[in-house]
Parts: C-alpha cells; sequence; structure tokens
C-alpha cells in the first residue's frame, strides 16, 4: 500500500518532468507551497497518464531508449550502493562504472537520434532487486542483459529505415559482450551456454512484445506499447 | 529430419513460399515411392534450391566469407584444444576449458550452418586451400591449412598466454566482420540476415569471456570485456583494432555526452560502448598470416 503511494507519487512527477519541470524545481514548489500532505493530495488528483512508446521505428527506438533507461538506473544503483553492502573487487567495481556509462552514452544515443519523437522519460521500477546481495544483484544484471542483447537482435529486421541498422548493430554486440561478462563472474563458463544459445550457434532475437512482457515490471510508468512493431 | 526442419523454414517465408513447398512437398512423397532410397537426397537438394529466395551473389559471397571466418576460428580453437595432454599438462589451463570447449561447439554449429545454406543455395561453399579435413563426414579440421604462430611470430601452441592474445583479437575481428556484413543484407532473404545477427552475438560473448580470463590473468593490457579505444593486446596485433576508437555514430559524437552525475563521458567509454565494422577485405588481410596459402 505504502509502495503503491509512492510509486504514484514518483509516476505523477515523472509526468511533470516530461512537460518540462525538473523533478527538484516541483518538488520544491509543492513543497514551499503546503507541504507534504499537499503534495500527496495533489498527486492523488492527477493519476499518472500512460505514455504513448509510439509507432514504427520511432516505437522501435524509444522501447530500446525505455531499456536504456532502465538498465542506466539499474547499474547507477548497484555502483551506488553495492559496494557499501558487500566486499566488491576493484577491477569489478570498475568495469560496473563502465556499465553504467555504457548504458548511459546508449540511452542518449537513443534519445538523440529519436529527436522529438522520443517519448517521456520513464520511471524504473527497481524494487524487486536486493541491491544489498551480490547474487541478486547480479541474477538481474544477467536477466537484464541477455533480454537487452535478444531485444536489439530482435529491432534489428524490425527497421523500415535502415540506415538505423549498422549503429544498432554496434549496440548489440556490446550487450552481448555485456551479457557474457555478468554471467561469467556469478557462474564461470557460463557466458554463452544453451540458456541463450541455441544447437545453431545462432543467439536469441527477441520481439519486442515478448521483452515488454517482462521489462514492464522493472518500469512503474504506465505505458502504452501496443503500437510498437511486432 | 534435416528435411522437416528446411520445409518448416521454407514455411516462414511467407504464403507465396508455402504454396511452392507444398506442391514440392506432395512432389516429394509420390516421388519417394518410386525413386531408390540413395537417389533421394541428391533429388531433394535440386528441389529445393528453387524454393530459396533468390540470393544475389553479393550474398552468397557474404554467406561464403562467413563461412571462411568460421573455419579459421574452428580449426583454431580445435587444435588449441588438442595441444598438450593430461600428464604434460593442456596448453589451455582446466579451469577454462569448459569454456574453450563451448566455443568450439558454437563455431562448429556456425560452420556447419553456413555450409548446409550455401548448399543449399545452390551455390559452392568455400573450403581451405590444402584442406585435409573430410568432405564426406564433413569434419571441418584441417590442421594443414593453418597455422597460428603465424610463422613463428606469436607462441600460440606453447604459451597459454600467447593463444589467449590471438584468439582475443581472431574472435574480436569476427565480431567485427559480422558487423560489416549485416547492413548489406537487410533484404533478409532467406532469413540470412536474422542468422548473422544472431551469430555475431555469440561472437560477441566468446571474446568477452576470452578478454575475461586475459584479465584475470593479468595481462598487461589489463583487457575489458569491451574494446577501448583501439588497443590490441599485444602490438604486433594492432591492425585486428584499427577504427574501433571511432566515436561518431550516425553524424553524433558520442564522445561528448554527459554522463554520470553530470560528468562528461571519457571518450574509453565512448569507443567501447559500440563495436566497429571492418569490411571483408581488411578482415581476410589480418586474418591471411594464419593461412597457409
Amino acid at each position: 500500500m505504502a509502495n503503491n503511494t509512492e510509486k504514484d507519487i514518483l509516476n505523477t512527477l515523472d509526468s511533470q518532468l516530461s512537460k518540462g519541470y525538473s523533478r527538484r524545481n516541483f518538488l520544491q514548489l509543492a513543497g514551499g507551497v503546503a507541504g507534504a500532505g499537499l503534495l500527496l493530495a495533489s498527486c492523488r488528483r492527477t493519476p499518472p497518464d500512460s505514455y504513448f512508446v509510439g509507432v514504427g521505428d520511432a516505437g522501435l527506438l524509444n522501447y530500446l531508449y525505455m531499456f536504456e533507461t532502465v538498465m542506466a538506473a539499474f547499474y547507477t544503483r548497484s555502483y551506488e550502493q553495492g559496494p557499501a553492502y558487500y566486499s566488491m573487487t576493484l577491477s569489478e567495481l570498475e568495469l560496473l562504472a563502465d556499465l553504467r556509462d555504457h548504458q548511459l552514452i546508449h540511452k542518449e544515443f537513443l534519445k538523440q537520434i529519436l529527436g522529438r519523437d522520443v517519448m517521456g522519460e520513464i520511471l524504473p521500477d527497481l524494487s524487486a532487486i536486493t541491491f544489498a546481495d551480490r547474487t541478486n544483484t547480479l541474477t538481474h544484471a544477467i536477466a537484464l542483459e541477455d533480454m537487452l542483447t535478444g531485444a536489439y537482435a530482435g529491432a534489428l529486421t524490425r527497421f523500415t529505415d535502415t540506415t538505423y541498422v549498422a549503429p544498432i548493430s554496434k549496440i548489440m554486440t556490446v550487450q552481448a559482450r555485456h551479457a557474457a561478462y555478468v554471467r561469467d563472474i556469478l557462474t564461470a563458463n557460463s557466458f554463452a551456454d544453451s540458456v541463450v544459445v541455441d544447437s545453431n550457434g545462432f543467439g536469441q532475437a527477441l520481439s519486442p512484445q515478448e521483452v515488454m512482457a517482462t521489462l514492464k515490471t522493472y518500469i512503474a510508468t504506465h505505458l502504452d506499447y501496443s503500437k510498437v512493431p511486432a | 529430419m534435416k528435411l522437416n526442419k528446411i520445409i518448416k523454414e521454407l514455411e516462414q517465408q511467407g504464403p507465396e513460399v508455402y504454396e511452392k513447398v507444398s506442391t514440392r512437398r506432395d512432389a516429394v512423397k509420390s516421388f519417394s515411392k518410386k525413386v531408390a532410397v540413395a537417389a533421394l537426397p541428391l533429388m531433394v537438394a535440386s528441389m529445393f534450391k528453387k524454393t530459396y529466395g533468390k540470393t544475389t551473389d553479393s550474398v552468397t559471397d557474404a554467406l561464403n566469407f562467413f563461412l571462411e571466418v568460421e573455419y579459421l576460428q574452428y580449426n583454431m580453437y580445435h587444435s588449441a584444444m588438442a595441444t598438450g595432454n593430461i600428464s604434460t599438462g593442456t596448453l589451455i589451463v582446466a579451469a577454462d576449458r569448459p569454456g574453450f570447449q563451448m566455443i568450439e561447439n558454437e563455431q562448429l554449429a556456425h560452420l556447419n550452418f553456413w555450409r548446409n545454406l550455401i548448399d543449399a543455395l545452390g551455390a559452392t561453399p568455400y573450403t581451405p586451400s590444402r584442406f585435409s579435413g573430410d568432405a564426406v563426414t564433413g569434419n571441418p579440421y584441417s590442421p594443414t591449412s593453418y597455422d597460428f604462430t603465424a610463422g613463428g611470430k606469436y607462441d600460440f601452441y606453447t604459451s597459454y598466454a600467447s593463444f589467449l592474445e590471438v584468439a582475443q583479437s581472431v574472435e574480436d575481428v569476427s565480431v567485427r566482420a559480422y558487423l560489416g556484413q549485416i547492413p548489406n543484407l537487410v533484404a533478409n532473404t532467406n532469413d540470412v540476415m536474422t542468422s548473422a545477427i544472431k551469430m555475431s552475438s555469440v561472437e560477441a560473448r566468446h571474446a568477452s569471456f576470452i578478454r575475461l580470463v586475459r584479465r584475470f590473468a593479468g595481462a598487461i593490457d589489463n583487457p575489458k570485456p569491451w574494446i577501448a579505444n583501439n588497443m590490441p593486446p599485444t602490438i604486433p596485433l594492432q591492425s585486428f583494432y584499427l577504427g574501433e576508437d571511432n566515436t561518431i555514430q550516425k553524424g553524433i559524437d558520442v564522445s561528448q555526452f554527459t554522463g554520470y552525475n553530470g560528468v562528461a563521458i571519457t571518450r574509453a567509454a565512448a569507443t567501447e560502448a559500440f563495436d566497429e565494422p571492418m569490411d571483408k577485405a581488411t578482415v581476410l588481410n589480418n586474418y591471411a598470416q594464419f593461412i597457409i596459402s
């Protein structure tokens, strides 16, 4: 119950954010006027809008942009909270910063090529992840990285404007490198096992609808992704 | 089994092809009662050549290029896995053997997939020069075709570290080889683009693993699972990494982005976040040192 309220507030803040407010300004404004009680009330009066992910190529790029938003938030939290809870090797910390930065770069790149077609910034929901626990965090990292690799692979054959193919394929293989890495630091020699590679030696290519069924559990914002190319 | 699989794949091409296939399937059925069993595979093969989408020479060239890359990689891993023995010590250490066995198996699967597809398309699959494998059983191991020391330049068969340097470079370039061809295959006839995409991600997983093995072994370049700038594992392999330091993606300089906490991202991170394609001629030039011509 408490969680839902918090989610609602954040969702509302987020929709304000997409309308050009910064979250901090909105909080300051609301706090300055009336304090937390009124903030809660005002949030309840404006239920969060459903974000429209888009159609065609823009729908595909926004879908990947949402995924990268989740990934960037996930690694930012891992980087900020992980080392406080469990001992992390210097190597792991260095590569965790890389993972975070790569996702931030992918996210910004997708935002820039979307231009005015970019959707509002979604709010990730990372409540299922226990950042205090390395195994739990890495298990989520593996699921997300494997899925994101498959998401890029699946998106590549769905673009109408094929000039997106070259840059998106270059990101796809880097995601595969990430996936192999997070797999191997949890379980040695599992980087390309039969969970993710079939008997032809094929990696996965996933449809947006397949991916969204799982990805939406990592997103608090209400979404309309019905027009993303199937 | 194989025939069913081919039919299934053909069915996925769309209703037009499906019509063709179903009549052919009937034809196969009626023929198979009359034709000698020995003649069947040949007959079926010739029938299905016609039902694949028309493939241009440039697509066939790309597929044979993939096959050449996979032949080289399979032979590299197979020869390394076979070097040494339990009593004197193996080239590849025990802890990493399951990983390299997995890589070898996946390269073999890639090789067989491309060879069978090229064959089914009616083109001639690439075969390495001085081929000593077995064309009948399909065994692609051909030690007479390759020298992974590159004429003594690398201690490939005697030093694990050296093997890893070569393998990392060959593997990273195989990712680049696929990335170089994928944008040319967007017509995706016979799912060739989809297949290339699915294989490229597996090559990237392999490369990531080898880099991590080297990192944990304390390699002097302290590699990451991704390619920073254009840094090679060792100077003689620099040419495998030329162009990897590109930061312009679709006209945007991604090294100018703001990153964590509003701080500019590093140039290295900008290069790591994107792998870079390599054209066929440059890939083959890099691989040429390992091929006995």
